[in-house]
């Protein structure tokens, strides 16, 4: 089974963030990296007891699931509708 | 010395002094500023309280190291009072006649007395030379008067008196009466210093800051430190009355380390200051707390900017922030901070002893008060002046400079330090004040006034004073590190014959860029010397590029040393100093330069005594 | 307290205290720079985000990333003047970092595609613009392991004491916010050479790759106080260790 980020309550990810880049959307709940703050240290993706941060090599930024503001891609596009939001 | 624990007490102290003291007592000042002790003046110094000593005039003479008298290319000097002889250029050795003949039988020995190079006219009395006549000296006559370590020398020519009023005062008539005097900052900028204060004092805050800025980096510059050492207790009177009038209880004097001197003239200063309860807790029983301490600067010209100054003091690498927030808002440590130059503190107790009414009848208009200036380079007196705000440079230059030298002809005169402007003979009349000098493309900068002949080649200088910013810059921004290097670069160009009209245009589009987009002022200014130039000596740059000519003999790779056949009488001189050997010819046949190995030092021309070498 | 003022005519409003710069970006207004990162202070290195700034009678050039707006402004970010002297900057940076794509894209939106003047030779770092965003970087993070050296046309990005600093944990945050990329990291499965050392990398106990290094992991516990558990595991094993997990859970 596959799993997405669970914008954990006390996010690890947050937590250790160095530069305050990864703050929770109020709106949608997730925690969204804001990328022009992000310094591209790594820790995140260390931290994370999941494994849903992902450090970008190439972009040299944290990247992660933000729920897409609200309305999931990953939801709507998956052709077996296994994914539904609730 | 006593602790004074009431205002009365100092005042009780001062009027004791000063009348035990008359103005017409008999008095010897050797000056002991950096520039005579090099000359040897300690020696002087010691010779004469030996024989004062043995000879029991000791009694009848006081004898004093002063501090800096300006005319320093002429040291060791000694100054008589009440008389006002003025002996220069004193040895040792003529220490014995001045006691026998001058004060003993009141003859002046002619030989040590000044002659004017000019004139050759001699002048037995200070005031009377050329050099001092011109001139008007509030801040620096004080420095020949006193021993600058001695507190009670600084009492008997008044001081501590500005601070006695101030203290009968609010602390805002203080910074009312400095704002009415028309006191401009002396460190550069000419900022209204009264308005400064009154902004650090408006600003709420636990803690403030009074900062003197004496770092002084500007190369060739001493006023500040002949007033730090010449003359320390009146900066510390200054900030007194300023902590006073804006509520700081902490002053930092940040001096450069390349002063050891003043560092411990100061140091010596600020010890007897708390001693006599000038300096610490509850100040003359006001319930004022203040006291000063020494920051020393490593001597990187753009810690005299008050942003970088800050960094340094905090600690920090000493790199300009962008203003606003300004020092009096936020300095250092974020609390309110007031700096202000040397100069402007040395004035203030002035101001406040003598009024604003009299400060401000001296000067201009827009500036009011003296201005020191280290004047230097091709002119027949150097040394520090100090003039009304508002004299031509004419005046400065041929009045108290007493002209060029050699019979050479003026050809510009650089005000304002590394980052001033060259004016031309036809701007002589400019009235020194600080914005007259900001309209004809140059500034008042803290002081620096350098004076240039005929043989003084206007790319080249300016290329030289790029070369020292551009080692200078803080390196933050990319106006100024790289566009000062790239304008070096440009600037060499042209010196070196690769130059064309394209480059000239570069240069001046770099410049714009530099001065419109640079950070501090450091990178603002720094192309004043090349614009002033291009504007005011175009022709000569163009002879650089069009003709790969340099009109002023200077750019090594545009002339040539030849020998004319006329004048050379085959002494054969110049065949012998020259280091790379590239002259030859036999005795009493003419002489010739191998132009391959010349090096174009210059040696020949300066040893010939037939005026044979030609440079083109 | 909040200001009130207008850019390029649009009206805008922002706190006291904030720089032109992030209000400008924050109304969809792009002002192009370098040296510039929300997670540091500014510094005004780069001198390419300048504006225009009218306020009264006075009209000024300055960079907006660290102005601060103040009431009633009339900001203008693409006057002739601002394009010119913009253009000069990028030219002077073109000529030091003349293999950077950001700064030769950025150039050549500022109409320079070849710098008059000479290149640079610049030791140790190549295409360096002097941005100091590596050495902000490295503060803001507590390690103080950059430095810049010198002043002036010899100033340079450098380590303190001119050595490798015990300082630097190796999490290439640095070349993460280097506009130009210049900064050399080179990973091998097991270690990170960086800045003149090697930091061995933590390698994850399920499947050998490497997480982060070792004194990075360490400056984290000690600083962010998460247990060593967090970090012993990479990615994407602790993806699929999570989902198993879940799938336990659920079915
Ligand atoms: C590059 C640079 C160097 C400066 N150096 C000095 C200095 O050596 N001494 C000084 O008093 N002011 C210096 N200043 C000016 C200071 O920034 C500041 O304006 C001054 O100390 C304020 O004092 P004032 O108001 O009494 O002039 C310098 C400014 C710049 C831009
Ligand atoms: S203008 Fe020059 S000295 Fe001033 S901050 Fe910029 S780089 Fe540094
Ligand atoms: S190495 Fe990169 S981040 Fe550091 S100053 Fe140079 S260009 Fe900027």
């Amino acid at each position: 089974m596959q799993i997405t980020c669970l914008q954990c309550v006390e996010a690890a990810c947050a937590k250790v963030c160095p530069a305050g880049a990864l703050v929770r959307n109020e709106e949608t709940g997730a925690i969204e990296v804001l990328a022009n703050r992000c310094v591209g240290c790594g820790l995140c993706e260390a931290a994370c007891p999941f494994g849903h941060m992902h450090f970008d090599t190439q972009l040299r930024l944290a990247v992660k699931c933000d729920l897409c503001g609200g309305t999931p891609t990953c939801a709507a596009f998956c052709p077996h509708d296994a994914l539904e939001i609730r | 010395m006593q602790a004074f624990k009431t205002p009365k007490q100092l005042q009780a102290h001062r009027k004791k002094i000063i009348e035990s003291r008359p103005a017409d007592r008999k008095a010897i000042a050797v000056c002991a500023g950096t520039g005579c002790k090099a000359f040897g003046s300690l020696s002087v110094y010691d010779v004469f309280q030996k024989t004062l000593k043995s000879s029991g005039l000791d009694k009848k003479w006081e004898l004093r190291a002063t501090g800096c008298h300006g005319f320093c290319e002429r040291g060791p000097l000694v100054l008589m009072f009440p008389s006002g002889t003025l002996y220069q250029k004193v040895k040792p050795e003529d220490v014995d006649e001045i006691v026998e003949q001058t004060l003993v039988k009141g003859k002046t020995i002619k030989r040590l007395t000044y002659q004017d190079p000019v004139t050759s006219k001699w002048f037995r009395r200070e005031q009377d030379i050329p050099f001092y006549k011109h001139q008007h000296r509030l801040v620096l006559k004080q420095n020949g008067m006193i021993d600058p370590t001695s507190l009670d020398d600084y009492l008997t020519i008044g001081g501590y008196g500005g601070f006695l009023k101030a203290l009968k005062m609010r602390p805002a008539k203080v910074i009312d009466e400095v704002k009415k005097s028309g006191l401009r900052g002396r460190g550069g900028a000419g900022f209204p210093t009264g308005t400064k204060w009154e902004i650090c004092a408006g600003t709420k805050a636990t803690q403030r800051y009074v900062v003197c800025n004496a770092d002084e980096g500007d190369p060739g510059a001493f006023m500040d430190r002949s007033v730090v050492e010449g003359n320390p207790q009146s900066i510390i009177e200054g900030m007194l009355i300023g902590a006073y009038a804006m509520g700081a209880s902490k002053g930092i004097v940040y001096l450069r380390q390349e002063y050891p001197l003043a560092v411990q003239r100061l140091g010596l200063a600020l010890e007897s200051a708390r001693e006599a309860g000038l300096l610490g807790k509850n100040i003359l029983g006001t319930g004022f707390d203040f006291d000063i301490q020494i920051n020393k600067g490593g001597g990187a010209f753009v810690c005299g900017e008050e942003s970088a100054l800050i960094a340094s003091v905090e600690g920090r690498r000493g790199v300009p922030k962008r203003r606003p927030p300004y020092p009096a808002i936020s300095g250092l440590w974020g609390k309110p901070t007031n700096i202000n130059n040397v100069e402007t503190w040395a004035t203030v107790p002035l101001i406040l002893d003598r009024g604003h009414k009299w400060f401000s009848s001296i000067g201009t208009e827009g500036s009011k008060g003296t201005k020191i200036f280290s004047l230097v380079g091709k002119v027949n007196n150097t040394g520090l002046v100090e003039v009304p705000m508002g004299m031509t440079l004419k005046e400065i230059v041929f009045g108290a400079g007493g002209g060029i030298p050699d019979g050479k002809s003026f050809k510009a005169v650089q005000t304002g330090g590394p980052s001033g402007g060259c004016l031309p003979e036809s701007k002589l009349d400019t009235p020194v004040d600080f914005d007259t000098l900001v309209q004809e493309g140059s500034m008042m900068g803290s002081g620096g006034m350098i004076v240039m002949d005929e043989s003084t080649c206007m790319v080249d200088v300016a290329k030289y004073f790029v070369g020292f910013l551009k080692f200078e810059s803080c390196g933050n921004c990319t106006s100024c590190r790289d566009g000062l290097q790239r304008l070096y670069e440009l600037l060499s160009d042209v010196c070196e014959g690769r130059a064309s009209m394209e480059t000239l245009d570069l240069i001046e589009e770099l410049a714009g860029t530099i001065r419109a987009t640079s950070l501090c002022a450091l990178g603002t200014t720094s192309v004043n010397p090349v614009l002033s130039t291009l504007k005011y000596f175009r022709d000569e740059y163009v002879a650089h590029v069009k003709e790969k000519r340099c009109p002023a003999g200077v750019c090594k790779s545009l002339i040539t040393y030849t020998i004319d056949e006329k004048n050379c009488n085959g002494c054969t001189i110049c065949a012998k100093k020259c280091p790379e050997q590239a002259i030859s010819g036999k005795k009493k046949k003419l002489h010739i330069i191998d132009q391959q190995r010349c090096i174009k030092c210059g040696i020949c021309k300066d040893v010939c005594k037939y005026d044979a070498v030609i440079v083109a | 307290m909040t200001v009130q003022f207008t850019i390029d005519g649009l009206e805008v409003k922002a706190k006291e205290g904030e720089h032109l710069l992030d209000v400008a970006r924050r109304h969809g207004i792009d002002i192009p720079s370098l040296c510039h990162h929300e997670a540091v202070e500014p510094i005004g290195a780069c001198r390419v985000c300048l504006v225009e700034v009218r306020s009264g009678q006075k009209t000024t050039i300055t960079t907006s990333c660290n102005f601060l707006v103040e009431d009633g402004i009339e900001v203008h970010t693409d006057t002739a003047e601002v394009r010119k002297h913009r253009a000069m900057n990028l030219e002077l940076l073109l000529a030091r970092a003349p293999k950077s794509d950001v700064v030769r894209k950025l150039a050549s939106a500022s109409g320079v595609t070849r710098t008059r003047f000479e290149p640079l030779a610049y030791e140790p770092l190549p295409n360096c613009i002097l941005c100091e965003l590596c050495v902000r970087t490295c503060d803001m993070l507590g390690h103080h392991a950059l430095t810049t050296v010198g002043r002036g046309d010899k100033k340079r990005i450098g380590l303190p004491f001119n050595k490798p600093s015990d300082n630097c944990v190796g999490c290439a945050s640095c070349l993460s916010v280097c506009p130009t990329q210049c900064i050399s990291v080179k990973d091998t499965p097991t270690q990170r050479a960086i800045w003149g050392q090697k930091h061995d990398f933590i390698l994850c106990k399920v499947c050998g790759a490497p997480v982060i290094t070792k004194k990075h992991r360490d400056f984290a516990i000690s600083e962010k106080g998460l247990p060593e558990d967090y970090y012993d595991t990479c990615e994407k094993c602790k993806q699929s260790a999570a989902s198993k997990r879940f799938a336990s859970v659920v079915w």
